[in-house]
């Protein structure tokens, strides 16, 4: 059932852990990019991927038992979580490219 | 109308659908009985698309669907292991189901929280009741009630069964409960889901037939 709520908001509910969560790890890694230049960038990418993983596992157990509220507005928990990994992907490559350009 | 063909469903190989046939029409409610572990949640979830079976044909007036939960204004299902997000706000939760809170609180008056605490806040029975109501306001064709009135004190459940026969002549209302005589109360038709099979029946002697009840101590039904 959608309700004409915005889709924004309901990525809000779904994923505002996840993506506080991964956007706090994004800062830290454009921070170390500010200060070390693109010397550590494959370990800071893998620690950028496991802890994606491991927040986005911790979001979908967190929803699992909401799952029918998120359906009764039209949207599936797949679609929620993909969307919100992927503006967390976004938001990473925005503040990591700053960092590293800054820097 | 809403209409479900060939749900087939198994878990590990141990079939718990099998070809299940159901149409719920806008206008009537339909009651689903059955025992614990008989299918009856996974047959809701199914009908919403929130569960995917081995195999399904949905269709709502002629047309099919594959993800019904998807489609503006059509259905929408109370869970009866799921809650809604204990961190949301009551009026969050009115405008997700595209309620007026100002038109919430003229229906209910004797609704006594405020609209800006958080769902987590009310007791078990109280959030249970205020899920209700919103998939039984929300402006859908057809609300699936899972066990609904699981958890609610006599005066909650009274106030659900009103609302359903207030509502009833909106939507199609598919309800399952443990509790017999309340679906064969309200129900236009009725269902037994027995060994993955749906049986209609329209009397408890029936339900004694069928296995659900038990037989009383004269061995006969009655």
């Amino acid at each position: 059932m959608a309700t004409g709520i915005s889709a924004v908001r309901v990525l809000w509910w779904y994923g505002r852990g996840f993506l506080a969560a991964g956007t706090l790890v994004s800062a830290f890694v454009a921070s170390e990019l500010y200060q070390y230049g693109a010397g550590p960038l494959r370990p800071l990418l893998y620690f950028k991927v496991i802890t994606t993983l491991i927040f986005g596992y911790y979001a979908y157990r967190r929803q699992r038992q909401h799952r029918f509220f998120y359906h009764n507005m039209g949207y599936g928990s797949a679609r929620l979580l993909g969307t919100a990994a992927a503006v967390d992907g976004l938001l990473f490559l925005l503040l990591a490219t700053l960092g590293y350009v800054a820097g | 109308m809403l209409r479900a063909d060939s749900i087939r469903l198994s878990y590990r190989r141990r079939p718990v659908l099998r070809d299940v046939c159901l149409r719920v029409a806008p206008g009537e409610v339909v009651g689903l009985l059955g025992r614990n572990g008989s299918g009856k949640s996974s047959l809701l979830r199914i009908l919403t698309g929130l569960q995917r079976p081995d195999y399904a044909f949905l269709e709502v007036d002629g047309r099919r669907l594959r993800l019904p939960y998807r489609e503006d204004g059509l259905i929408n299902l109370l869970d009866q292991a799921g809650t809604h997000p204990h961190a949301l706000t009551l009026a969050c939760l009115l405008m997700a189901y595209g309620l007026e809170s100002a038109t919430w609180l003229d229906r209910y008056p004797d609704f006594d929280h405020p609209l800006d605490v958080r769902f987590g806040t009310l007791s078990a029975g109280q959030r249970r009741l205020f899920g209700c109501r919103l998939v039984l306001n929300a402006a859908t064709r057809y609300t699936l009630l899972d066990e609904p009135f699981a958890g609610l004190s006599p005066h909650m459940i009274d106030a659900v069964l009103t609302d359903i026969r207030r509502l009833r002549k909106h939507k199609g209302i598919l309800l399952t409960d443990q509790h017999y005589a309340r679906v064969l109360e309200m129900a236009d038709r009725r269902y037994c889901l027995i060994d993955g099979n749906l049986r209609p029946f329209k009397t408890e002697d029936e339900l004694r037939i069928l296995g659900y009840l038990p037989f009383t101590g004269d061995g006969g039904p009655g």
